[in-house]
């Protein structure tokens, strides 16, 4: 065997080995009954509960933002982001949360919203007339 | 709707448009058979003058090709600087109050915009080859860059085709008039055109910024530029002169590896300047899609070299430069289809063309790799195999791990493409999600090819090509990589003063690689630059990189949130460190000390328009507290969304200091200064209480609710031009502002001036909250009423005067003082040829608490014959003035005077009203942020460099 074989062979190893550490960071979205098991953080998908009340009192506390979310199954639990309020957070639908349980609460340190797109007028396109 | 016959709409740029897509598209093709028959004739005959005439022809094709883009581009930039929104790209785009600056930012902001500037630098790429004369290589390889630029032209193409009840949408053209985009009643009126700057959306104020008028076409031309090395490999494929190419390309390569990273880094600046992210990279899937392609190229250049210098590495070479020019596909698809809105926070909204671009992908994917494998067995490869102590070994195998980095970066990135092809066989699948910690999932893996480079480029650019004597070498070789090395741990271990990564040995180890390469390449530089020139741009090169590593290094590891406020964590348990407060609340005028030894200062904000600038101090106090060591002013701002008067953005503020950057950025305001729509609410929610108070007189008010302290409200005067955050002054307004001094125990003062104003008949008030006592403060319409009292209702007494005479007017002495022969007269035209007067008149008041003392100006105009008295009043006594009549001969004047109480102001107070005056703080300290850009930079210029060298040769 060619030694540039071999140290292609060793390549190819690590990268296989790479490649399986950053799989095992791939999860599928859980949901709040997942995350009081699981013991790591999760990302959780969910529906904003835009008729539950979204606190965000910077006086009290500048880092705490409070909203309820509901899970693909249907499980509405209090969130606690670890943030400020993020701009237009009222007008998404879908969030994806990143945190952990705690007592009944989630508490999110990440949080990303799926706002309806702006542009949706646009994309109506005109049907010709026959 | 077609019956109607419409007004003011110029269509002059929509024929013009259209009539260049509809060229662009057919002169590509003619271009690409043509040059393809020139190509086919020039490997298969003899026939010189065939392959001419085909040329000819295809010259002809793409010049009509480049006159036609740069007119549909020259067309839309016409409708957008000429505001003309009946067109559907300047109705999106820019609006009536758009600096002319940002024209450009609005021409690339939409997809069509940008896949013109894409395609406006394969034109300007494409001629400047033409230009220069490559002989043999002009016919394949313009075939090839024509061929890329009729799929990119049918993406702005916007034809629709009826397939059955389907409508196929065959790209989207960019000079649409807005009608023929949408349906809405505003089209059913003929004169639409008037009514639709109103409606105009305008560049989103994210991108008002100058680095998005530069980053994108320097990025557009990066990836541009990666046709050309792809062109030539296909070129060499389809001609079978297989190492012919090398030479030629090469320059493009280099200008491709340069470009296209400067592109990069430009993003990388614009998110650390301008935007909220608090950093240069974030791992976002767009950021990573442009990198990956441009880690292709340079590991396509390297092997190029190796290909030149020993003719080993030649099918990586191909392969290499087809992947590259894929990959860029691959990532105009990502970003474009819509398919990231999910995990990345910048990627276009999706435009129905996910179809088509996925068959621009697959053509180039198998076409090129049918090319390649077709030809794979003919690419020459040395029977001889490289030696182990050569340059072209190692050289090989970091372009092996450059690929490596691709795979892993690409896996990761392409999830959601996973999840399209799960669910198409499966919808009930579970959608699999992005990494919880992103940056830490890259990072992990990405750490160890930094390591491998970092070595790699240390010792292989001390290696030689086709090394047959090592022997002979051997010791040149250890010594200088011997002496860098040391150096270079001497050097790691002072900087781990500076960088806090002892803590992780994987940090350490990537440090170290990183000074290595710096080190044992700046000393190539020394020691051979001057045999030869050629090596100066990648020594130049590698040093950057590891200038960049350490840079990494220190602004990952070491940044510090100097805005921690663990103080204020509320009910919780369990934090971790990272989930401690990283933003700190400010009140306006008081400095707050952090637990990170620094003290922050909200001082004040101004607004300008939709622009709100915040002045904050930052102190850094020494080690022990006691003495400040740096002292400096930072001014973040947020832009307010001009139509719904919410914030739009909020642009942090960056110090640069030589080892280290301040980024602040204002991560919150009070909800009423974010939203009107809050404000109203919180508004109409506040219990006011109305009350008259007498101008002038201290009024002791009783609070409400028990947490209200005593307080009492002096109102100090009216104000007839008054100035308030929220108010713009226009002319025919009639405004007042009511001066109000706040009062609470003795040496408590506030000031406060609500105004309440008529504006074509409707009222307006703008109250004014005293943050200090929770109050908010609103001037009441009644006021016009009291102050502007009908002349009617007004009983008035002669009084004589002489000129400087005292007469007893009720329990007042008016004096009359003197006459002032040009008054000023508020509200009143003078006309030239008018003679006017004022009376000045001292009025005062005595009381057992001390005498109090008015001036007040009747004036009188004499215009031709006509006498026209102007009216003054002193509205703390109540009382009128106005000059009657006057008697020059015996100088004295008569002036009617009328008595009333003193003018009562309606005000109405709400208590517990929100504060107004805090922000909420970001602020980080960014260590060794230079060395990232000096990095970036030198790599950069040694490509640079290298290209000008090997053009010049």
């Amino acid at each position: 065997m060619k030694p540039i074989h071999i140290v292609a062979i060793l390549v190819l190893a690590g990268g296989i080995a790479a490649l399986t550490l950053q799989a095992k960071d791939v999860a599928t979205y859980a949901t709040f009954t997942d995350a009081k098991t699981a013991t790591e953080k999760v990302k959780v998908a969910g529906k904003l509960k835009k008729d539950k009340p979204m606190v965000y009192e910077p006086t009290k506390d500048a880092n705490k933002f409070s909203f309820y979310l509901e899970d693909t199954q249907g499980q509405e639990v209090p969130v606690v982001l670890l943030k400020p309020k993020p701009q237009d957070f009222e007008l998404s639908e879908q969030v994806v949360v990143t945190g952990d349980m705690q007592n009944g609460t989630f508490v999110a340190n990440e949080v990303l919203m799926k706002c309806p797109s702006k542009y949706k007028d646009e994309e109506i396109y005109m049907k010709k007339k026959n | 709707m077609n019956d109607i016959q419409y007004i003011g709409e110029n269509l002059l740029p929509r024929q013009i448009g259209h009539f260049s897509v509809v060229l662009a598209f057919i002169s590509a093709l003619l271009a690409t058979i043509s040059y393809f028959f020139a190509t086919q004739k020039q490997i298969r005959t003899d026939d010189t003058e065939g392959v001419a005439s085909w040329q000819r022809l295809g010259r002809w094709s793409f010049g009509v090709h480049s006159v036609a883009i740069l007119t549909l581009i020259g067309s839309i930039f016409y409708v957008m600087i000429n505001k003309r929104f009946e067109y559907f790209y300047a109705h999106s785009h820019v609006d009536t109050d758009l600096p002319f600056q940002y024209n450009f930012a609005a021409f690339w902001e939409g997809q069509e915009g940008s896949f013109l500037l894409w395609m406006f630098w394969h034109v300007g790429l494409g001629a400047f080859i033409i230009l220069r004369g490559m002989k043999d290589w002009e016919n394949p390889v313009i075939s090839t860059l024509a061929c890329v630029q009729v799929f990119l032209s049918s993406m702005i193409l916007g034809l629709h085709f009826g397939w059955g009840e389907h409508i196929i949408k065959w790209g989207s053209n960019p000079i649409l008039l807005l009608r023929e985009t949408m349906n809405a009643p505003i089209f059913q009126q003929a004169d639409y055109v008037t009514k639709l700057a109103k409606t105009a959306k305008g560049l989103n104020p994210l991108l008002q910024n100058y680095w998005m008028t530069i980053h994108p076409p320097v990025l557009f031309l990066g990836f541009a530029s990666t046709s050309i090395p792809f062109c030539f490999a296909i070129a060499g494929l389809w001609t079978k002169k297989y190492t012919e190419w090398l030479r030629p390309a090469l320059p493009y390569s280099l200008f491709s590896g340069a470009v296209l990273g400067t592109g990069i880094l430009m993003g990388g600046a614009w998110a650390y300047e301008a935007l909220s992210f608090n950093g240069y990279w974030a791992w976002d899937p767009v950021e990573n899609m442009s990198l990956v392609p441009w880690l292709v190229m340079v590991a396509g250049l390297h092997t190029h070299l190796i290909a030149r210098a020993t003719g080993h590495s030649l099918r990586a070479t191909f392969m290499f430069y087809i992947l590259s020019f894929l990959l860029v596909l691959y990532s105009t698809f990502l970003t474009r289809s819509g398919i990231l809105g999910d995990t990345s926070a910048h990627a276009f909204t999706e435009m129905g063309l996910e179809w088509q671009l996925v068959l621009l992908q697959m053509f180039f994917l198998v076409g090129g790799l049918f090319l390649f494998f077709k030809n794979y067995k003919s690419i020459p490869n040395p029977a001889k195999e490289e030696t182990v102590t050569s340059r072209e070994f190692w050289l090989f195998i970091g372009s092996l791990v450059l690929i490596l980095s691709v795979v892993l970066i690409s896996f990761t990135t392409s999830l959601p493409v996973f999840n399209k092809i799960i669910t198409f066989f499966n919808p009930s699948a579970k959608k699999l999600s992005a990494p919880v910690d992103t940056i830490g999932h890259y990072n992990k893996t990405q750490l160890w090819i930094g390591v491998f480079m970092g070595f790699l480029s240390a010792i292989a650019q001390f290696l030689r090509y086709k090394e047959f004597n090592f022997e002979n070498y051997r010791s040149t070789l250890l010594k200088h990589l011997g002496i860098s090395a040391g150096l270079s741990v001497g050097i790691t271990l002072l900087l781990l003063g500076w960088i806090n990564a002892a803590s992780a040995w994987q940090y350490v180890l990537l440090l170290f690689a990183g000074v290595f390469t710096l080190i044992a390449n700046a000393d190539y530089l020394v020691s051979f630059m001057r045999k030869n020139l050629s090596a100066a741009g990648s020594a130049f090169s590698h040093m950057g990189f590891g200038v960049l590593v350490v840079g990494i290094l220190a602004s990952g590891v070491n940044k510090t949130w100097i805005s921690k406020n663990r103080f204020a964590m509320e009910g919780l348990i369990n934090f971790s460190e990272d989930q401690f407060g990283k933003n700190i609340l400010l009140m306006k005028g008081s400095a707050i000390p952090t637990e990170t030894g620094w003290e922050m200062l909200y001082e004040s904000d101004t607004t300008y328009g939709t622009r709100r600038d915040f002045t904050l101090k930052l102190r850094k106090k020494s080690k022990d507290l006691k003495s400040v060591v740096d002292s400096f002013t930072v001014h973040p701002y947020v832009l307010y969304d001009k139509k719904s008067g919410k914030i739009a953005s909020t642009n942090p503020d960056t110090r640069h200091f030589l080892t280290y950057d301040v980024f602040s950025h204002i991560a919150a305001l009070p909800p009423t200064e974010q939203d009107p729509e809050i404000a109203h609410e919180v508004e109409d929610s506040l219990k006011y209480r109305p009350f008259d108070i007498p101008l002038g007189t201290p009024t002791a008010i009783k609070p409400d609710l028990a947490k209200t302290p005593q307080y009492s409200v002096v109102v100090e005067g009216i104000n007839s031009s008054p100035t308030h955050p929220k108010y713009k002054a226009e002319e025919k307004d009639i405004a007042v502002g009511v001066k109000l001094k706040i009062l609470r125990g003795a040496d408590s003062v506030y000031t406060a001036e609500p105004i309440v104003l008529i504006r074509e008949d409707n009222v307006f008030q703008l109250p004014v909250t005293v943050n200090q006592l929770g109050l908010r403060i609103r001037a009441e319409s009644e006021i016009f009423d009291r102050l502007f009292v009908p002349q009617k209702d007004l009983a008035y007494k002669d009084y004589i005067f002489q000129q400087g005479q005292t007469l007893s007017v009720g329990n007042t002495e008016v004096t009359f003082e003197g006459v002032n022969a040009s008054p000023k007269v508020e509200n009143f035209q003078l006309e030239p040829s008018d003679l006017a007067f004022a009376a000045n008149l001292k009025v005062v008041k005595k009381d057992k608490m001390g005498d109090s003392f008015y001036a007040t100006s009747p004036v009188y105009v004499i215009r031709g014959t006509t006498p026209i008295p102007i009216k003054d009043d002193v509205p703390e006594l109540g009382m009128h003035f106005a000059i009657a009549k006057v008697k020059p001969e015996t100088k004295q004047i008569t002036i009617k005077i009328a008595q009333g109480k003193p003018t009562q102001i309606p005000i109405s107070i709400a208590e517990d009203a929100p504060r107004t005056d805090y922000i909420v703080l970001e602020a980080t300290v960014n260590p060794g942020i230079n060395l990232v850009w000096l990095g970036s930079i030198l790599m950069m210029l040694g490509l640079s460099v290298a290209m000008f060298y090997r053009l010049r040769k």
